[in-house]
């Protein structure tokens, strides 16, 4: 009983600070957004690249590779001029059919803004190169003389394609991940380290300084009963987030959970349970609100940023991705992968949440050898 | 004497809500004297005190501080008051000497003056040798000695002392009395809240007692223990209800009861050797008394008979 | 001012003796700049990774050899990390995520080529991975493309080469028929094909500008997360004034001859000097650590300054609405996280779609960004004159409606 009043007492605590809910639950939303918005989904939707064609040859060429260029994929315009340009725009020089026709060097030019989103253009390059290598084969099959030449026998080589390209998602997921599937998980598991480390830290560092812990020590509770108490509402706190940031992500964002919801939640609680551990160990150790704070800024984000919370696993170097693993944000991030993304079970995150389970135990025996009951 | 009114409180009212804190008070205090605010939490004093600096606004009522208007003259005044407040108001990164320069400073006391001034007052504090020290190094009883020549350094006309000895040892408290009695005797004008009625009896030439917000007794010691008369304070505790603690008294004449409550009487009684016959009469009632205690007449006793309360410490 | 001048001075003194706090949020920006340093390296910024992918040969004949080998030749091999694994095996290490995609080729491709039938090959994507996958798929489908087409261009030669491998026959006159078809065809591609007649320019606009300077990683993120900090800073000398209202000495201070518009415009002063010694030595320590080239100091130097006002300015205003230290933590944090999200500080405004874009552009954190940007780009200061001023005077001004609510609010917070 004593344990669970320690635990309701620390949650009251948490909970009288309205800005509590802010941080919560509107902030790590608010961040979804603009994440989900600024880094847009890939795959499972169907998003046309924009690309313009600014065709100053206006050739039978130049306008049979334009078509080549048309796909579900790509919105392509033609151009009028050069005003028009914008985002990305691919630019066919003048004599563009006789110089090919002839056998001289042509250079397109692809106009990209720096602005304009990096994969989008790489995709975009790619559906040049095919457009090219199609009439460059239709060119090589007619061999023609001149551009009337190529015109008339231009469609009496239809191309085949022999080999195809078959693609399919790894895992055992039939549903493909929209973009905010990868913002969410991400940002729960960066909220979830600033509510516990802010406000876990924070509470047990001014019950030191008023003397309220000392008070706590001298009643019948027993060590283990407190320091567990403590740890358990901090669990609480960020389980509470954990729901809510999947709940809202399931009804407004359609986020997909894969096969077992329970596995998230293992995952999570797990994860919540060893950030629990490192925001006692915090309060034990820091002695001034400001230092606690800065620390709290600093651990929280490297740990995001290494473990894979802000931009996508696959922009990281391999070397510093494996960094992520000597985080607690690293091992959860990869558990999550493997549960929404390759929708694998609970056996594939075993050896995460026994990890996880580490960091706990290490983090805990850490706040117990420096806990100290006065500030001085 | 000839010394002129430092310090003129004209029918000083300040309510918050629907709470009367300060309900229409006036005094005088005079130059170089140690005025005492007596009175227990919430009856005004540190209102009363926060009004005088300027930290509030009153409701209505006159102050006149060195014969200038608060209301027109703030500026002026304030160079001519220093304040030590119950809270430890100073800078604890910095030393007891940059705390001292710096105050000093703010009241525009000359370099050389202000060096001398910061050495003299270590020197009485007896923290020279630790002036380079930042005062979150001090203990308690060295931080109330810091935070009260602070209100010093610039040698104000008046000084308001809200409880400054709280929490300290003998012998800070007694090293605080002398620099107050030595300011004092300097010209410096004091107004002293406490709840300490030792204290209050030692350091002041005049005492407020204050209740509720109104000012029940002023006087020099003597003349608020004129009030009690020559009478003894008698405190009888046992197992007794009012009515019939009432009961016995009202055939009692010599005595004056001060206040009654369930197994508490106080009164005031003409000559202690009449407490054999109260008690008899006690006793014949069948009543047990757990204790009785008798006073001398002291400002306790007018603390008693004013307020019908002790003066808890 | 002569009471200003005392109180910066004891703020200042302060401040030296208990420097952690400012110290800390300076160190922060240097830390995230090194670790976006290590994440996307000194390059531009601009080039994706590597793609890892994993490749089944199933079929293991020449045709299967000869588009693995492709895959690892010129661009493309800087492009893509090709190992070549056993399917079982590289089934699990997709799984573990050790690699964008794996490509299977099955069993009889170099037959079916051969043979003129269809054929498929498979590619498994990783699903965590948001980006690489779908080039990878770019590249093989472009390559399996340019297979299919060579093999139609070859397709009478390799009929022929066919018909008589199985007749098990080659006379003399079909070798030397095939060779001179063969020579012809080649001679014929070699027109077009080597070198290749058609070559693809990629060109991003900012680079046709000569004067201006690509910005390493670095040069771009300690800039952008700086403002944000220096926010944090300048809250933290304002979080004083609610100290020093617990402590008591702002009561003693009202009590002196300080007035508090005084003690006010004090914090404004001492927050705009500590933000300008801040800037400075993220500046010098941006040049020393990362080699980041600030571009003109004259430009540098005023948009410090002007910069540092606008934030002093912007907090002492925001300020005038707390009383206690919990609604300054509130408020405040959630406002300039906010801002610094919106403007750029944690995410290049470049990826906001317009709609978000507005947004940013009222955040003192976009103004404060592109115009370090700028600078750095080379721009001259005539160009930047116009955001340098617009900060000073919005800075001013915030600094003056500050101080008002501030002295308003701390008059009825006292009493």
């Amino acid at each position: 009983m004593t344990f669970w009043t320690i635990a309701v007492n620390d949650l009251k605590l948490t909970i009288k600070d309205k800005m509590f809910f802010f941080w919560l639950l509107v902030f790590p939303l608010l961040f979804a957004l603009i994440f989900g918005m600024a880094f847009p989904e890939s795959e499972g939707e169907i998003r046309k690249i924009t690309l313009n064609v600014l065709d100053h040859d206006k050739s039978f060429l130049s306008e049979q590779l334009v078509k080549e260029l048309e796909s579900e994929k790509y919105a392509v315009k033609v151009l009028e001029n050069e005003e028009e340009k914008s985002i990305r725009t691919l630019i066919i020089p003048q004599n563009f059919a006789k110089d090919i026709i002839s056998g001289t060097k042509v250079e397109l030019i692809l106009e990209k803004e720096a602005s304009s989103n990096m994969e989008a253009s790489q995709a975009a390059y790619s559906n040049i190169l095919k457009a090219i290598i199609k009439i460059m084969s239709r060119i090589i099959l007619v061999a023609p003389e001149d551009e009337t030449d190529l015109k008339v026998r231009y469609d009496q080589h239809d191309l085949e394609r022999l080999i195809s390209l078959q693609t399919e998602m790894g895992g055992k997921l039939h549903v493909i991940p929209a973009g905010f599937n990868h913002s969410i998980p991400a940002i729960t598991i960066m909220f979830i380290i600033f509510t516990i480390l802010m406000y876990g830290g924070i509470i047990l560092l001014e019950e030191r300084r008023h003397g309220q812990l000392e008070r706590t020590f001298l009643s019948p509770a027993t060590f283990a009963t407190i320091l567990g108490g403590k740890w358990t509402s901090r669990v609480i706190i960020g389980m509470i987030q954990t729901i809510l940031l999947f709940a809202v992500g399931k009804v407004l964002f359609k986020i997909y959970f894969g096969p077992s919801i329970l596995s998230i939640l293992l995952v999570a609680l797990f994860f919540c349970g060893s950030i629990a551990g490192m925001s006692i160990l915090f309060g034990s150790v820091i002695k001034k609100i400001e230092i606690l704070i800065i620390l709290n800024i600093l651990v929280a984000n490297t740990m995001s940023a290494l473990g894979g919370c802000w931009w996508p696993l696959e922009l990281v170097p391999r070397g510093i991705r494996n960094l992520g693993f000597i985080f607690p944000t690293g091992w959860a991030m990869d558990a999550f992968h493997k549960l929404l993304f390759f929708g694998y079970g609970l056996s594939a995150v075993l050896p995460h949440i026994g990890v996880l389970f580490l960091f706990t135990v290490i983090f805990l025996i850490l706040a117990i050898k420096f806990f100290k009951l006065r500030k001085n | 004497m000839g010394r002129k009114e430092m310090l003129q409180i004209e029918h000083l009212s300040k309510t918050f809500d629907t709470i009367k804190a300060v309900d229409d008070i006036s005094f005088e205090v005079t130059e170089g004297e140690i005025f005492g605010f007596l009175g227990p939490n919430g009856s005004g004093k540190t209102t009363t005190i926060s009004i005088i600096a300027g930290l509030l606004r009153p409701d209505s009522g006159k102050i006149h501080i060195n014969s200038l208007d608060l209301d027109g003259d703030l500026k002026k005044i304030k160079r001519l008051m220093g304040v030590v407040p119950q809270e430890m108001a100073f800078y604890e990164e910095l030393t007891a000497k940059e705390n001292l320069l710096f105050w000093g400073k703010l009241y525009g006391v000359r370099k050389k003056e202000l060096d001398e001034r910061v050495q003299y007052y270590l020197e009485k504090t007896g923290l020279l040798g630790r002036e380079n020290d930042a005062l979150k190094k001090y203990s308690g009883g060295m931080k109330r000695r810091i935070n009260l020549i602070i209100g010093l350094i610039h040698e104000p006309k008046l000084l308001l002392l809200d409880e400054p000895t709280i929490g300290i040892d003998v012998q800070t408290k007694l090293n605080i009395y002398q620099i107050i009695k030595e300011a004092s005797s300097n010209g410096t004008t004091i107004l002293y809240t406490t709840h300490n009625l030792q204290e209050a009896e030692e350091l002041c030439h005049r005492i407020a007692i204050l209740d509720l917000g109104k000012i029940l007794a002023l006087g020099t010691l003597d003349e608020l223990i004129q009030i009690v008369g020559e009478k003894d304070i008698v405190i009888i505790s046992g197992k007794f209800s009012i009515d019939m603690a009432r009961t016995i008294i009202s055939e009692f004449q010599q005595a004056t009861v001060l206040s009654i409550e369930e197994r508490k009487l106080v009164l005031s009684l003409e000559a202690s050797k009449n407490i054999s016959t109260l008690l008899e009469e006690f006793f014949k009632k069948g009543i047990t008394i757990d204790d009785v205690s008798i006073k001398q007449p002291n400002l306790e006793s007018v603390f008693l008979k004013l307020t019908g309360k002790e003066l808890r410490e | 001012m002569n009471n200003i001048f005392h109180l910066v001075r004891k703020d200042f003194r302060r401040k030296w003796k208990n420097p952690a706090v400012i110290l800390g949020f300076l160190f922060i920006p240097l830390v995230f700049t090194l670790i976006f340093g290590m994440v996307f390296g000194s390059g531009g910024g601009e080039t994706l990774p590597q793609v890892k992918i994993f490749a089944v040969d199933n079929d293991q004949s020449l045709v299967s050899g000869f588009m693995l080998g492709a895959l690892t030749q010129g661009e493309l091999n800087e492009l893509i990390d090709l190992e070549e694994i056993e399917e079982e095996e590289g089934r699990k290490l997709l799984d573990r995520g050790k690699a964008s995609a794996l490509l299977i080729i099955p069993e009889n491709f170099g037959d079916n080529i051969w043979e003129g039938q269809p054929t498929e090959i498979l590619l498994i994507k990783n699903p965590a991975e948001q980006f690489l996958p779908q080039i990878a798929e770019e590249i093989i489908d472009t390559m399996t493309l340019g297979l299919s087409s060579l093999r139609q261009v070859f397709a009478g030669e390799l009929d022929t080469i066919r018909k008589f491998a199985e007749l098990e026959e080659f006379p003399d006159e079909t070798i030397s028929a095939l060779s001179l078809q063969f020579k012809g065809r080649i001679d014929g591609m070699s027109k077009y094909l080597i070198p290749p007649v058609i070559s693809i320019k990629q060109i991003t606009l900012s680079e046709e500008k000569e004067e201006v300077s690509d910005l390493s990683v670095q040069a771009y993120i300690l800039p952008a997360i700086a403002v944000m900090f220096l926010l944090f800073i300048c809250n933290a000398v304002f979080e004083d004034i609610l100290s020093e209202k617990e402590s008591g000495t702002l009561m003693r201070l009202r009590v002196s001859p300080v007035n508090l518009r005084e003690y006010i415009w004090s914090k404004i002063v001492t927050s705009t000097l500590i933000g300008i010694l801040c800037t400075s030595f993220l500046i010098i320590l941006g040049r020393v650590i990362f080699s980041i080239n600030w571009g003109d100091p004259v430009s540098i130097a005023l948009l410090v300054l002007c910069l540092n006002i606008l934030i002093a300015g912007f907090i002492s205003f925001l300020f005038s609405f707390v009383r206690t230290e919990r609604q300054a933590g509130a408020l405040l944090t959630t406002v300039i996280l906010l801002m610094s999200m919106l403007g750029g500080s944690m995410v290049p405004v470049e990826n906001y779609p317009p709609a978000i874009l507005k947004f940013s552009k009222l955040t003192l954190n976009y103004w404060g960004i592109t115009a370090f940007k700028n600078i750095m780009r080379g721009e001259p200061l005539a160009t930047i004159v116009p955001i340098l001023f617009f900060m000073a005077v919005a800075g001013v001004l915030l600094s003056i409606l500050g101080s008002y609510f501030l002295n308003r609010n701390l008059q009825r917070g006292i009493s």
